[in-house]
């Protein structure tokens, strides 16, 4: 029926609010798609920041000077030998005091065994904060039994204090 | 009646709008493998970062090889040169110059190239470095009174560069990068100290040589002990039994008179003497000894002597008696000096760990009276 005033007829007001509708519902959806791309790529991002900042820092921490002619890397061959990981664990504390991360270093021989653990070997695993990225490295022992130490850098989520 | 104005066709308009998002959302699946913004960039820092370490993983390797290759020639240093063994001492005398080893630099490469290659045919399951193509060439050089080992190669590792894509999932290859492993270590082995020894060790013989010097050992000890290097006891008390009973049979061996029993035996010890196809064998160990024949395979117990019989050849007596043989003037002499100014440093199989050694060179001097 048309409106006698010559207005617009209601029905087609029916299909513009329905357009409106549906319009509005795909612009959200495709609002709600970006927004989790977003976060996506932001967590992507902050990922592979974390990742190389592992990287780096797994790197550099291994190439520190220890004494005149030593690396942190030939420290690590050497604790693994002499079975004390004492002086490795006193290069590390010493490098990752200056740095702003929770960090956690691990050694494993090739068959998976755990040879080393920053956290404690009786660290209760419900008690690690989110693991933010890791880096690993390899390095062979040729003196006694041929080995692979496998050692692992992990970033984890900085720790509350009081929660210490 | 129609409605003479011009309708606007929602449902068509609506049904055109979803077939453009239908379109959108296809085109967005045909350009999904274009990588994101700033993607080549992290997956290639990442690879160059990751992969930075390899010169010092191969350092830290090759230092092992190294210290392994000291510790070889360290337990010896005389072993390798063409000097004569004297009961497993080499037998350095003036005359024969040619016996001092004087590359001791050369037995050093050529021990590391050694088990260099050992390394390489052990493959390491796990360990992405594949060194088993890679030659190096190697050099000694001493910068600042220190002996480095500089090891040159033209093969390359050659490292994948992979996307890095969610959550640091690998993704497709987008190059590769190329890395020579070559290094500069430092030895910890002062290869000068051993030529100062040798020559020190031929003045020694030239000044204690003669009848005006009949103690030799203090001749050699006053000659030896000074410029760093101490003259030292480095046998253990097994070896100083199995050492003494070699004296006592060589000294019997090289005696003058036949059919005599040899004076002198040292008490302690039972031991097998066996005649193998190129010389003798004393408890299952070769032994060069000068005109060692025996007459039979002998067991010597304590309490029993070497008896030579008519024919030159050695058996065992269990008395000291009849004609006794005369022993030649004892010409050659055992000794270690340990040096006061170098150390090793070596994984200890007893001790299990790695510790500073001292190094001691062994060696044997022979006098011409």
């Amino acid at each position: 029926m048309f409106n006698k005033r010559g207005g617009v007829a209601i029905e087609e007001f029916r299909g513009a609010l329905t357009y409106i509708f549906v319009f509005a519902i795909v612009v959200l959806f495709f609002y709600g798609c970006n927004i989790s791309n977003i976060k996506k790529n932001k967590e992507t991002f902050e990922f592979s920041k974390d990742s190389l900042l592992a990287v780096k820092t797994l790197n550099s921490f291994i190439e520190t000077p220890v004494g005149e002619e030593e690396r942190v890397a030939d420290t690590i061959v050497e604790s693994y030998l002499n079975n004390d990981y004492s002086e490795f664990e006193n290069a590390a504390k010493n490098h990752f005091s200056d740095i702003e991360i929770d960090w956690r270093l691990v050694v494993y021989s090739k068959k998976g065994y755990l040879l080393y653990d920053s956290y404690g070997y009786l660290a209760q695993t419900a008690y690690y904060t989110q693991l933010l990225a890791k880096s690993s490295i390899r390095i062979p022992v040729q003196e006694k039994e041929p080995e692979l130490l496998n050692i692992i850098l992990e970033i984890r989520e900085k720790q509350n204090k009081n929660e210490k | 009646m129609k409605n003479k104005k011009a309708v606007i066709h929602w449902d068509i308009l609506l049904i055109a709008f979803l077939v453009s998002i239908g379109i959108i959302f296809f085109s967005g699946t045909l350009t999904s493998n274009v990588p994101k913004v700033g993607q080549y960039s992290i997956s290639m820092t990442q690879a160059f970062e990751k992969n930075s370490n390899i010169p010092l993983i191969a350092a830290t390797l090759m230092k092992q090889i190294s210290r392994n290759s000291i510790s070889n020639i360290s337990s010896d240093v005389f072993q390798l040169s063409n000097c004569k063994n004297y009961i497993n001492y080499k037998l350095l005398n003036s005359e024969n110059e040619i016996c001092f080893n004087k590359n001791l630099e050369g037995d050093f490469k050529a021990i590391f190239d050694k088990k260099y290659i050992e390394f390489q045919s052990k493959k390491l399951k796990d360990f992405d470095l594949d060194f088993s193509n890679t030659k190096y060439d190697f050099s000694i050089n001493k910068e600042n009174e220190k002996f480095f080992l500089n090891g040159k190669t033209e093969n390359r590792f050659e490292i994948p560069i992979n996307l890095i894509e969610d959550k640091g999932k690998t993704g497709k290859q987008i190059g590769k990068m190329f890395i020579k492993p070559s290094f500069n270590i430092p030895i910890g082995f002062n290869f000068d100290e051993y030529e100062n020894l040798a020559e020190s060790i031929k003045d020694t013989i030239n000044d204690c040589e003669g009848e005006d010097n009949p103690d030799k050992g203090k001749c050699v000890s006053d000659n030896l002990n000074k410029d760093g290097f101490e003259l030292q006891e480095c046998e253990t008390g097994e070896e100083k039994e199995f050492y003494g009973f070699l004296e006592y049979f060589d000294n019997c061996a090289n005696s003058i008179g036949i059919s005599c029993v040899c004076p002198n035996r040292p008490q302690e010890g039972t031991f097998s003497i066996n005649q193998v196809n190129d010389g003798i064998e004393i408890n299952g160990r070769k032994i060069e000894i000068e005109n060692a024949n025996l007459a039979r395979d002998l067991k010597i117990k304590p309490g029993q002597f070497l008896y030579k019989d008519a024919y030159g050849e050695i058996s065992v007596t269990n008395k000291e008696e009849g004609d006794i043989c005369t022993i030649r003037a004892k010409t050659k002499f055992r000794f270690c000096v340990k040096s006061n100014k170098n150390q090793y440093y070596a994984y200890d199989e007893d001790a299990q760990k790695i510790v500073f050694k001292d190094l001691v060179y062994k060696f044997a001097l022979q006098f011409s009276k």
